[in-house]
């Protein structure tokens, strides 16, 4: 038990056990950090802070996020039972109570012990001080975190990503020199089929929609039947070269968007030339759902123990903008936030001791009516819920002040009000996650202060 | 540029969700591409032109149009395709005709999805309790089995008719004549966008392709309108067929009640624009306006309930509102249709489409105006795009990229290529529509990517499935949304696999595979304007492994040149 290997072996079966008992998460990276995994050979990040954004598209009910059944105005203007979408305070489908006004769904199971664990902080009533109720307009001002300002300018990933600061980004350079050559690295990545808005304007980030199909004539299918003068014309399509021998058509100094992307697309092609997607088995049994956010936070997952550089994750689910039938504490909604928790969860057992440098924070363009409407639904609102999670957050208690639900409390009589502006746990993310220094050059025309934070992170 | 259109540009980049396009800074570097005002005064000249045209008013060349268009004339073959009933598709038409869903009522239609849910339904309940009971069905729920039982429909009816469709569109897109027609079927059908995954549209979109957008591309944009607001499948698209007044049950419970879905995108993506000037008081009073416009869920077509309307007073845009009924609706139609937003609005996204992803304000303000003077007219309205000189400029050339639609189809065309119309396989269809992510499931995927795909799948995998797009949006008309890492991964792979005839439904003839000079490549795929890297990429590779045909097309077909149109 005295060397590194043995100690490892021990604890990696031993939190396999924990793992089929169900309680790994409870324990979570803590147990992990503290005790365990000090030994563990693949530490990815080497300090190196990694930020996963998981962008909830379509507007999420944040009142069903994080619930406040302590609030007795939201069993006025929510229904229990049959067609009505509250969440009770007690028996089936109980809200998993936090800290005896607010609980999470019951979908969320798998963030409870996050949550006792200190390293989950809802942060609740937060939003953009726009008012639209546009799904896209408000999406592009939180993606670009510049609310009402349709200049098209670039994401405020991209802006943080370009003002960390100077020293850090040295130092990570020359630890990846000594690791990986002369390699590009993959400062962000976005686990979809186009780049989003938040990574627009970086011509390094990639969107990757699928680890496994990101390579140049792999697993090409088999032809039709050929006779054999056809037969000896085809080409086989494989190469020993990863980037298939296409590399030289976008070798053109052209600096337009699709040599940009060719460019960077052939490099993140010989980075990631052996990493296997298909064979890739998470850690202490991890199991992410199936489905899109699934594999794309499993993908990240791999992205960061592969150590390419990573410092911004990205990805994102659909399906919350439930106007009709959005159900209690089973139906539309809570198959979503299974599907939410249980990846997160996933990624959280996956990643380990890694935790510790990653913080994973959830976002939706607004929230939805405090009432629910005619359809067992809610329409489109104003204040919503983000979670943010990790090694380094601040967690175990609920983040944000609570503007009520009276009529007189409520965003022009109908939605949650914003008391946080999005910007501000951004903003705190930014500069004491990452390191960003310049708060003004990632959210011009928005005073950060850091007397505003609301202590998403851990100072 | 006026403030104005300023605006409405701006509004149509926010439109490109969820995910937006690279921001413009990336596409105004000093880059050789890069098109200013200037370039769209320069008149594109020679043979440029032709293939211009045909990679704007129809998807790419097919070998031999480039040289038939030079024959008869670049406005005789504009006049012709605006009029498309004059050009004899009768070939394809008679092959399309095998596909017998397509003519099917909406009836039987819906009540293939219908049974297909309720026996999902069954399904769900059995893995949920072990095994049912009696089923306990209520009298709606008992009719419907028995019209069910009647019906005799067989397995997977709506998925495979929605396959159908999916066929339909592909061989259409690379094989009709009628090329500018499909063009604006695939432009409306994604204005009025209505995703498959949302309930019953799975079997509506049929009707909704066949019915409302289709006949109408030649019309007046106020009929098209008009037909999508009747639409089954837009009314449970934007859940317009869920909204009442509020109604009180006989136990004296309100039921019912507003759902502003519809009146939201209605004024922001069909018509006004999200600049447009309407407020959050004119989407409530439009939403009301509609309310009891739904559909019979028997017949599957449209019916207004007039029980369920909301006949108290309405403001629209300033404008009272009182005829009643169902003409409440048409009212708010007819003033959206007529609004001056309205007009920039459509101009605006057209010229997005057929000329650049930042057409010159001044031509989108000729096309507005022609929108108008025309009463909505959208035949005038396309003329004013496709005969301004800014449409044949340099500016214009190569400016768009092709989105995987384009990029896929165009492909097949420039390879002389043809769908099979085969009855398509539910399994497949599945694929399809829930796109990239299940395909790479363990041992399971493996063998489903090692398979041929389907061109329809293809272009799944790309991001584009077809009728799936989960927004109200549609798909971004700004093309540089479709650039991306894994979209170009997925581009060169597809040129790899069509090239050497492993797409599954696509037929090539052989001489596809026969290595031929460059130069006669470059001219059949390319139009001979090809750039020095890919020329030297394509000369080395010929050299490398002489005979190998295959790999030089899907070289070519890789190109930074075929991305763009």
């Amino acid at each position: 038990m005295s060397t590194p290997l043995s100690r490892r072996i021990f604890l990696k079966s031993g939190a396999l056990a924990l793992a089929s008992l169900g309680f790994a998460p409870a324990f979570g990276p803590r147990f992990l950090r503290d005790v365990a995994f000090a030994a563990e050979s693949n530490r990815p990040s080497r300090g190196r802070k990694v930020l996963i954004c998981v962008f909830l598209r379509g507007a999420v009910d944040g009142l069903s996020v994080v619930v406040p059944h302590g609030d007795a105005n939201y069993y006025q203007l929510r229904r229990e039972g049959n067609g009505g979408i509250a969440l009770p305070r007690t028996g089936d489908g109980a809200v998993l109570d936090l800290d005896g006004t607010f609980g999470l769904h019951p979908a969320l199971r798998a963030l409870q012990p996050m949550y006792k664990s200190g390293h989950l902080a809802p942060i609740h009533a937060v939003g953009s001080p726009n008012p639209t109720r546009s799904h896209f307009d408000a999406q592009d001002y939180m993606e670009s975190a510049l609310p009402g300002d349709k200049s098209g300018a670039n994401g405020w990933l991209t802006r943080a990503l370009a003002n960390c600061p100077e020293d850090v980004r040295k130092r990570a350079a020359q630890i990846d020199k000594a690791a990986n050559g002369e390699k590009a690295r993959i400062r962000a990545v976005s686990m979809t089929s186009q780049l989003p808005r938040s990574l627009g304007g970086d011509a390094s980030a990639l969107a990757i929609a699928d680890l496994s199909d990101f390579g140049v004539g792999k697993g090409a299918p088999p032809a039709k039947p050929m006779n054999r003068r056809e037969r000896r014309n085809a080409s086989t399509m494989r190469s020993a070269d990863p980037t298939g021998g296409f590399e030289s058509l976008y070798s053109d100094a052209v600096g337009d968007v699709l040599h940009g992307t060719g460019q960077e697309t052939f490099g993140a092609l010989k980075l990631l030339e052996n990493l296997a997607p298909n064979r890739y088995v998470p850690a202490r049994g991890a199991v992410y759902p199936r489905g899109r956010l699934g594999d794309s936070l499993k993908g990240i997952a791999q992205l960061i123990k592969a150590d390419v550089g990573l410092e911004i994750g990205f990805a994102e689910a659909g399906g919350w903008d439930t106007h009709v039938n959005q159900g209690g504490s089973q139906g539309q909604l809570a198959r979503r936030l299974q599907e939410l928790g249980d990846g997160i969860g996933a990624l959280w057992n996956d990643l380990g001791d890694a935790m510790a440098d990653v913080t994973i924070l959830t976002m939706s363009e607004f929230g939805r009516t405090a009432r629910q409407n005619g359809d067992g639904g809610t329409d489109h609102g104003h204040g919503t819920c983000f979670l943010a999670l990790g090694g380094g957050v601040a967690g175990g208690r609920v983040l944000g002040k609570w503007p009520g639900l009276a009529p007189e409390q409520l965003y022009e009589g109908r939605d949650l009000s914003v008391t946080t502006d999005f910007r501000s746990v951004f903003g705190e993310i930014a500069a004491r996650h990452l390191g960003v220094r310049d708060l003004g050059a990632v959210f011009p025309n928005f005073k950060s202060d850091p007397a505003d934070f609301r202590g998403v992170m851990r100072t | 540029m006026k403030p104005t259109i300023a605006c409405l540009s701006l509004a149509l980049l926010a439109l490109s969700p969820p995910i937006l396009a690279a921001p413009p800074e990336l596409e105004a570097a000093p880059a050789a591409s890069a098109k200013t005002d200037a370039a769209f005064s320069r008149p594109l000249k020679g043979e440029k032109r032709f293939a211009h045209i045909l990679n704007r008013l129809a998807f790419g060349p097919r070998p031999g149009d480039i040289e038939a268009l030079r024959q008869s004339g670049i406005k005789p073959w504009i006049q012709s395709q605006l009029s498309p009933e004059t050009i004899d598709d009768s070939a394809l038409e008679t092959r399309l005709a095998s596909l017998s869903w397509l003519r099917e009522s909406p009836e039987r239609l819906l009540l293939a999805y219908e049974s297909e849910t309720a026996a999902f339904l069954r399904r769900m309940k059995k893995a949920e309790k072990g095994e049912i009971a009696a089923p306990q069905l209520n009298a709606a729920q008992q009719k419907l089995q028995e019209r069910i039982e009647v019906a005799t429909l067989p397995e997977h009816a709506s998925v495979r008719a929605l396959g159908e469709l999916s066929v339909d569109k592909l061989a259409r897109a690379v094989e009709s004549k009628r090329q500018l027609q499909e063009v604006l079927v695939d432009f409306w059908g994604n204005h009025f966008n209505v995703d498959i995954n949302k309930g019953a549209v799975l079997a509506l979109k049929i009707r909704d392709d066949r019915d409302v957008i289709r006949p109408h591309v030649f019309g007046s944009f106020r009929e098209l309108l008009g037909a999508s607001a009747h639409s089954p499948a837009m009314l449970v698209y934007l859940d317009n067929a869920r909204s009442t007044r509020e109604m009180t049950a006989r136990g004296g419970q309100k039921r019912g009640g507003l759902n502003e879905n519809y009146a939201r995108e209605l004024m922001e993506l069909h018509t006004l624009g999200v600049d447009g000037g309407y407020s959050q008081s004119d989407v409530t009073e439009v939403a009301r306006c509609f309310t009891g416009w739904g559909l019979d869920r028997e017949t599957g077509t449209f019916f207004f309930r007039a029980r369920a309307h909301d006949e108290g007073p309405k403001t629209v845009l300033g404008q009272k509102i009182g005829l009643g009924g169902k003409k409440d609706g048409e009212k708010v139609l007819d003033i959206l249709a007529a609004s001056r937003a309205t007009a920039r609005f459509i101009a605006r996204k057209l010229c997005v489409r057929f000329v650049a992803d930042n057409p010159p304000t001044a031509l989108v303000e000729r096309v507005a105006a022609a929108f108008s003077r025309s009463n909505g007219d959208l035949k005038t309205t396309y003329r004013a795009v496709f005969e301004a000189p800014e449409f044949l400029s340099e500016g214009a050339y190569r400016a768009k990229i092709k989105s995987p639609l384009e990029f896929t189809v165009s492909a097949v065309r420039a390879l002389g290529g043809s769908l099979e119309i085969v009855q398509a396989n539910p399994r497949g269809m599945r694929l399809l529509t829930v796109g990239a992510s299940s395909l790479n499931k363990g041992g399971k995927g493996n063998k489903q990517r090692s398979a041929q795909r389907p061109l329809a799948t293809e272009i799944a995998l790309m991001g584009q499935p077809l009728f799936a797009c989960q927004p109200p949006t549609g798909y971004a008309e700004n093309s540089t949304k479709w650039v991306s890492s894994s979209a170009l991964v997925a581009r060169l792979n597809f040129a790899l696999s069509l090239s050497s005839g492993r797409v599954a439904d696509v037929v090539l003839t052989r001489d596809t595979f026969k290595a031929t000079a460059i130069d006669d490549l470059a001219r059949a795929l390319l139009n001979s304007d090809i750039s020095a890297p890919t020329r030297a990429t394509v000369e080395a590779e010929a050299q490398k492994s002489p005979g190998d045909g295959a790999r030089l097309h899907a070289l070519l077909l890789s190109s930074p040149e075929f991305q763009r149109r």
